[in-house]
């Protein structure tokens, strides 16, 4: 590998970003509020609102070597974003210096400057354009990328009239085919369906493997172990570690299963109401099938009993209660709520307290940490409770070693670990 | 492209995220033309008559100031040869590419917002973008100049013509100057949305548009040759036309002074703000 040669290309020394936040007593969140809160601001004798350094990032150093893949990770809010952004010059650190020997090349997002009035070839050729590509370059790779696209005729039809579909893979074909020398990728560019993320992955594991070098940000640690020589782990806008990815990436996961809380309740601290939310939850539990709490760590024949409680203002058809279940690589396993089955099976919500249980096996779990979520919806409208937001959340770890294979030493590879019945048919 | 990578050398650095004006106008040429193109065929799309919009506005707005406003109030051009309408339309021409120009260039940050955030390019590129569109547009409207010459029997000066060139020049400068001045403010102060229009609403009768500057008593000259646009549109008339130019040369160096202000004060502010765009949009 070429990273024997440790040539340096990107070098970022001592970054430093702040920014100041300037507080208020009550946030306004209505137009009345702001207009009422802005009439009494100007009328306050005292302009200075109160205000606080928040530094997003403090003294981070590392370098990039010539033709490694590096991942960043760390959680929300630790930074991950903020290195890309000064990295990729949309914003100007604080203080300290990074340096770039080469073009760079970023990719925040797929698709930036389409507009959705102009045909598919149009917007190839304008975004190409801002993401540095020459015109010579673009013209010489314009029929792959509609190949890789999958858009075929319709290159020449405004992309208003794609499906979302179509319109993110266009946009991946163009960014797959740019050729700087350092790739800047947020995790967030592997999107569209299953097979197109896949194809995804594989185009950014072949440039990685081209000897790129390629700078990545992303959540999903099964991707960083996939494709990364070296992992840069954040945590609260400063380096905890450095160096090869599957050290970093244990060391990231035992940092994060430190928090394990098996039940949740609603208190003033930890749970804002927004006006209007028909759904107010008050507590998420865990435990056992026999009706025993969970500290921590649960035994998969133990059985896992989930408790929710919730608030309802108006119960509706369309609305659903439940959870999302996630493993400790945010891969979302499921969702589960009381309107997966048919209308007149379903559970009657009533208006005001509603207590829910569902019972998860846990057999085909494999052994790890693992987060349940609040997950509520009005059917096609609008998130009441998003999963990848919520604070309504539990974390607890799963052991199972009921299913090892006897004679292999390692467990099977999948995000479940299922026994299913063979049968011999022939 | 990849035997030139190494003399190739981004710095990140506390204020000095861009680099050099013309280093980078270099750069990006082709995004400049890019930006430029998007802006032009995302305009007249959807639209029924599409570019001819470009023509009917001055045209109308000229046959509204001629048939109806004249109707009461003598304006003289000093060449009874001319028909009015000639030089109220040559006025409008240059007017609409200032206007617009100006109003197109204050938004086309705060439009390509989405961009900014996202990826790099050097900020003035929107903006230089929408003073480089409008000049298309000024052109594609210029050329009913001639077929209305030829129908009201009008002669042009085919050397005179020429000086349309370095007079729209000086527009341009004028517009990319305002325009990034009104685009940076216009980044954190929403109120350049409103503002802008009504100041542009005054001006229009402060500037020598529908009237020749002789029209106005001699002391006030001195107040209308603050805008640059005065001594382009009398200027143009002069030369194509050969109506009366400006008497006072003194104040064409004044309304010089003016631009190279604007254009300074523009791109200094924009210098010191561009930096933060990102963080404050």
């Amino acid at each position: 590998m070429e990273t024997n040669q440790k040539e340096v290309i990107v070098s970022v020394k001592d970054i430093s970003k702040r920014y100041v936040i300037g507080h208020r007593t009550n946030s306004s969140r209505t137009l009345r509020d702001s207009i009422v809160g802005g009439v009494k601001r100007v009328f306050r004798q005292d302009k200075k609102t109160r205000q606080e350094d928040f530094w997003a990032l403090k003294n981070v150093s590392f370098d990039v070597y010539k033709g490694e893949t590096l991942g960043i990770i760390g959680s929300n809010g630790a930074g991950k974003s903020t290195i890309l952004k000064i990295l990729s010059r949309i914003i100007e650190p604080t203080n300290g210096e990074v340096s770039i020997e080469g073009r760079v090349a970023s990719l925040l997002e797929v698709g930036t400057g389409f507009h959705p009035e102009l045909t598919g070839r149009e917007n190839v050729f304008f975004n190409g354009s801002v993401l540095g590509m020459r015109r010579s370059e673009i013209l010489q790779h314009f029929d792959e990328i509609v190949d890789f696209s999958e858009i075929g005729k319709f290159i020449d039809t405004p992309v208003k009239f794609y499906s979302s579909g179509m319109y993110v893979r266009l946009a991946f074909a163009i960014a797959a085919h740019l050729d700087p020398d350092v790739l800047i990728i947020d995790e967030a560019l592997a999107v569209g369906d299953v097979n197109f993320q896949q194809k995804c992955i594989d185009k950014m594991r072949d440039s990685a493997r081209s000897g790129k070098t390629v700078l990545f940000v992303t959540h999903s640690m099964n991707i960083v172990e996939e494709i990364c020589d070296r992992a840069v782990f954040l945590k609260n806008g400063k380096v905890e570690m450095i160096g090869d990815t599957s050290k970093v990436v244990s060391t990231y996961l035992g940092a994060t299963s430190q928090d394990l809380t098996t039940s949740w309740k609603a208190t003033k601290a930890n749970y804002i109401h927004q006006p209007g939310n028909p759904i107010t939850p008050i507590s998420l539990s865990l435990k056992t099938r026999d009706n025993k709490s969970v500290d921590r760590t649960i035994h998969y024949k133990e059985g896992l009993l989930v408790d929710l409680s919730v608030s309802i203002d108006q119960p509706s058809d369309d609305m659903s209660v439940g959870i999302s279940l996630y493993d400790e690589f945010n891969n979302r396993l499921f969702r589960s709520s009381h309107t997966d089955v048919e209308q007149k099976e379903r559970l009657k919500l009533k208006k005001g307290r509603n207590d829910l249980s569902v019972e998860i096996p846990l057999d085909e779990l494999r052994e790890g940490a693992y987060l349940i979520a609040l997950d509520c919806d009005i059917y096609r409208k609008d998130w009441v409770h998003n999963p990848y937001h919520t604070p309504v959340r539990t974390k607890f770890f799963l052991q199972n070693d009921g299913t090892k294979p006897t004679q292999w030493d390692i467990e099977r590879e999948g995000l479940t670990k299922p026994i299913y019945p063979w049968h011999k048919t022939d | 492209m990849n035997e030139n990578a190494h003399t190739h050398r981004v710095s990140i650095k506390p204020g000095k995220l861009a680099g050099g004006f013309f280093k980078e106008l270099f750069e990006y040429r082709e995004l400049v033309y890019y930006f430029t193109w998007r802006e032009f065929k995302v305009r007249y799309k959807q639209t029924a008559i599409g570019v001819l919009w470009v023509i009917f506005q001055p045209l109308l707005f000229t046959l509204v100031i001629t048939l109806l406003l004249f109707r009461g109030v003598h304006v003289d051009f000093g060449n009874p040869l001319v028909p009015s309408i000639i030089p109220v339309y040559i006025g409008m021409l240059f007017w609409n590419y200032f206007e617009q120009g100006i109003n197109n260039a204050s938004n086309s940050l705060v439009n390509n917002q989405a961009i900014i955030t996202k990826v790099y390019f050097p900020r003035f590129i929107p903006v230089l973008a929408a003073a480089l569109v409008g000049l298309v547009d000024f052109f594609i409207a210029f050329l009913l100049l001639f077929i209305l010459c030829w129908y009201f029997g009008v002669s042009l000066d085919p050397v005179g013509l020429l000086s349309v060139i370095p007079l729209v020049g000086a527009a341009f400068l004028i517009v990319y100057g305002a325009g990034i001045l009104f685009a940076t403010l216009n980044v954190r102060f929403r109120d350049v949305k409103f503002a802008l229009p009504f100041m542009m609403r005054i001006l229009l009768f402060a500037t020598p548009v529908f009237y020749p500057i002789s029209f106005l008593p001699q002391p006030v000259h001195w107040l209308l040759y603050l805008n640059p646009m005065t001594p382009i549109i009398e200027l143009f008339r002069h030369y194509a036309l050969g109506l009366a130019g400006p008497a006072n040369w003194g104040y064409v160096g004044l309304s010089a002074l003016s631009l190279v202000t604007i254009l300074i004060v523009g791109t200094v502010y924009f210098r010191n703000k561009e930096r933060q765009f990102a963080d404050i949009a």
